[in-house]
């Protein structure tokens, strides 16, 4: 599903050099990382706001570094929940968590009140569905930003610090939700360095530092 | 194409709702910005006019021998008219001159004869243009002697020396800072939301239609500001010039009207160009 094939990114001491993972489809994979900014870059070579030097990243079958452009296609199939959140502060809860159905997919009102709804309620967010989000304190921010990068129903989730602000119950109950959607064939990267995620569960372990990803 | 308006009109709304204050503020300053960014563009052209006026007013005089024909003046005048740099030129003539200074004096003119001679009054654009006529007039027969004033030259030289600094001191103290202060109201106006156009430009939305809400947005505060800013300009303009008389060497209301809307209007094309380099943000 996911595959950096000789990923050296950009600048004289590149944050990658010659990084190589290949994570299957339905694979559950734990990354931990010594350095925040290597780990920051796989995320925006992820999101393609940012061109590798050398190498290829393999998004479902699809080469990113061939495309000229940011393609929504591959963008559609990607979840990212973010560490620091990246909510859109000049919109509602209810706007926040549609804006990606909006933005990849024809869905009508209907069905993106429906979709946004059903997602909130999940998460436990629907009485606050038209709060703006500075009502809103940081456990509920992070629910809201783990909901919004499943709304979609992505092949690809990748989840940094998913466990940010979250109480030991509500990261339990989140790693099981998690293991439900590996179960169902989707595939899952945490890039965390916490150990209750990972006493929590059971898949390959990576660690990625200078530049490199390592089997642990 | 309906839905995209659409959907940049509901993100325009809900930007301006949400940022209500700032836009208040900011559209406000932006308007005084541009009253201000007038009135110094106004004073320099004020100030430039009056350089071209006084530029036109190195004068000459030239006197002719006694003996010169009606005719050879009229052939002289032509002569003077052809040479470069010659802004305007008027006979004077002896008799009339004569009369004309016996009556200032207080005298009866008859029996005295006249000691005057029939001349030209010529006026010239430029120093060096007077300079250049002078010694081809020089050589004109019939032509007996021809004056140039220095003391009016110096006068001249200084006032124009005196307004080009206070050209370049409106330019740097006020227009320059003016200039400053409404990119920086603009800029300002996307940095703020920089967070939010990071956030999106991660969720997979490109950076064309993230920052076209914001450029329609900004453009349409500069052009309203800019309009609202001249016409309030025009407005104080045209009564201050009607209430102290002593202004009324000011360019009129209608002149300066067409100054302030051809730059407005340049400023305005301008702008949405510059205002896409205005914001940096990742691919």
């Amino acid at each position: 599903m996911l595959k950096f094939k000789n990923i050296t990114t950009q600048g004289k001491k590149p944050y990658l050099n010659n990084l190589n993972i290949n994570i299957p489809i339905g694979g559950f994979v734990l990354l931990n990382y010594r350095s925040k900014l290597e780990k920051n870059k796989m995320i925006d070579l992820v999101c393609q706001l940012d061109i590798p030097r050398s190498g290829g990243i393999i998004i479902g079958g699809k080469n990113l570094t061939k495309f000229n452009c940011r393609s929504k296609i591959i963008h559609k199939r990607i979840g990212i929940c973010f560490e620091d959140l990246k909510l859109i502060e000049s919109k509602d809860v209810f706007e926040n968590i549609i804006f990606p159905l909006q933005i990849h997919t024809k869905l009508s009102s209907k069905k993106l009140i429906e979709k946004g709804e059903k997602q909130l309620k999940r998460f436990g967010l629907l009485e606050k569905k038209n709060n703006s989000l500075t009502t809103l304190n940081l456990e509920e921010k992070q629910r809201l930003n783990i909901a919004r990068s499943l709304v979609l129903d992505p092949e690809l989730i990748l989840l940094d610090n998913p466990q940010t602000n979250l109480k030991f119950e509500q990261i339990k109950s989140l790693m099981e939700y998690l293991k439900e959607l590996n179960n169902s064939g989707k595939t899952i990267i945490i890039f965390t360095n916490n150990k209750k995620i990972e006493n929590m569960i059971n898949c390959d372990k990576y660690m990625l530092e200078k530049g490199e990803i390592f089997n642990v | 194409m309906f839905k995209k308006i659409k959907e940049m009109n509901t993100e325009i709304n809900q930007l301006i709702k949400k940022n209500i204050t700032y836009y208040t503020l900011s559209f406000t300053t932006l308007i005084f910005a541009f009253l201000f960014f007038n009135i110094s563009i106004i004073s320099i052209y004020n100030v430039y006019q009056s350089n071209k006026v006084l530029n036109k007013s190195y004068t000459l005089s030239i006197y002719m021998n006694n003996n010169v024909s009606q005719n050879s003046i009229e052939k002289i005048e032509k002569d003077i008219l052809r040479l470069d740099g010659i802004e305007k030129i008027s006979y004077i003539n002896k008799e009339l001159a004569f009369k004309k200074l016996a009556a200032q004096l207080g005298l009866s003119n008859s029996g005295i004869s006249n000691p005057l001679l029939n001349s030209f009054v010529v006026k010239t654009a430029g120093e060096e243009k007077m300079n250049n006529a002078k010694l081809i007039i020089d050589e004109i027969d019939g032509v007996k002697e021809v004056v140039i004033n220095k003391k009016s030259v110096v006068i001249i030289n200084e006032k124009i020396k005196r307004n080009n600094k206070l050209i370049i001191g409106l330019l740097l103290i006020t227009l320059l800072p003016i200039k400053l202060m409404i990119f920086n109201i603009m800029h300002s106006s996307v940095v703020s939301q920089n967070h939010d156009i990071e956030a999106k430009l991660y969720l997979g939305m490109e950076k064309k239609e993230i920052l076209r809400p914001y450029y329609f947005i900004n453009n349409m505060k500069f052009i309203s500001a800019a309009i609202i800013g001249s016409l309030i300009f025009l407005n104080l303009y045209e009564y201050v010039k009607n209430q102290i008389v002593e202004l009324n060497y000011l360019a009129s209301t209608i002149q300066v009207g067409i100054v302030v809307g051809i730059i407005i209007i340049l400023v305005n094309f301008i702008f949405p160009i510059i205002s896409f380099n205005l914001i940096k943000v990742k691919r």
